[in-house]
């Protein structure tokens, strides 16, 4: 998978989590820091995510903490390589 | 029934010291609308309360009260956000307990297991049943595991007004775990089987206090 398609994927998750949202989310987007989601909707965004890419992401454990947008893509590409 | 803000007739049952969020779930199902279609498809709490609970329906003024968590039905008429919110205050009067309605509880102590119930078939009582075999799932993630909060549920369609199996078997498989803030919170997907009307698979939330003992 693509950044872009990591990318994709990830705002998919987000929008089914949260809603519609506020314009785009880019790389640099803190999804808890920035207010996207709180610690329930983090995890509902994580499962909407596994669900969709159809994989576990194992980097993502119970006490993963960094929701930068930039640093899941790599997760999700890594992953999926 | 069209209103905009109404008090909930809630209770602190038996020793608990909360108001139980089966409850705020039922009563505000009684208002939102008597269509056999009614749904309730997700539910989050952010806070429990040992106090009495107005349910905020639209955007009608919580005339500053704490909101402690929504709810989002599904009617004839579209679909109505629920905010709720503690009334400040005494606290809620109490009620007698209830005897329980789950049974066989079988866990890997990981967060999976299984159990039958027998319930009346109303919305309150599978909501009963689901929080009370998924507490006791997570009571026996360990040794001294406490604060055993039901704090959402979501991606369900769960019918206000239908009859529901009145006997069956739950099975809950974990999916997502997040530590915050020294509490474990969980995400698990809910099975049912059962006699009737079965509802189909929903996420539900759990958070609590695994002690290292």
């Amino acid at each position: 998978m693509t950044r872009e398609d990591a990318l994709a994927a990830i705002t998919k998750a987000l929008t089914t989590t949260v809603g519609d949202i506020d314009g785009t989310i880019s790389e640099d987007t803190n999804l808890v820091d920035d207010g996207m989601l709180d610690s329930l909707d983090s995890m509902t965004f994580l499962f909407e995510l596994e669900t969709d890419l159809g994989m576990k992401l194992e980097a993502i454990d119970e006490t993963y903490e960094d929701f930068r947008v930039g640093s899941i893509v790599d997760i999700v590409v890594a992953a999926t390589a | 029934m069209n209103v905009t803000a109404q008090p909930l007739n809630v209770y602190i049952r038996g020793t608990r010291d909360y108001v139980q969020g089966s409850q705020i779930l039922a009563r505000t199902a009684e208002l939102v609308g008597a269509d056999d279609s009614a749904l309730l498809v997700s539910a989050k709490f952010t806070q429990i309360t040992e106090r009495g609970v107005l349910a905020v329906f639209a955007d009608a003024d919580e005339g500053g009260a704490i909101e402690i968590g929504r709810a989002v039905f599904v009617t004839a008429t579209g679909r109505q956000t629920v905010r709720f919110c503690e009334v400040a205050g005494d606290k809620a009067p109490p009620i007698e307990d209830v005897p329980r309605v789950t049974a066989n509880l079988e866990t890997d102590g990981k967060g999976t297991g299984s159990t039958t119930f027998a319930i009346a078939g109303t919305f309150e009582s599978y909501l009963v049943a689901i929080i009370e075999f998924v507490k006791a799932v997570h009571a026996q993630r360990g040794q001294n595991v406490t604060d055993i909060w039901f704090t959402a549920l979501m991606g369900a369609r769960l019918p206000l007004h239908t009859s529901y199996p009145r006997t069956g078997t739950l099975r809950v498989t974990p999916k997502i775990e997040r530590m915050v803030d020294g509490r474990l919170q969980t995400l698990s997907l809910v099975d049912t089987e059962g006699d009737g009307n079965a509802p189909s698979q929903f996420q539900i939330c759990f958070s609590c206090v695994v002690g290292n003992d």
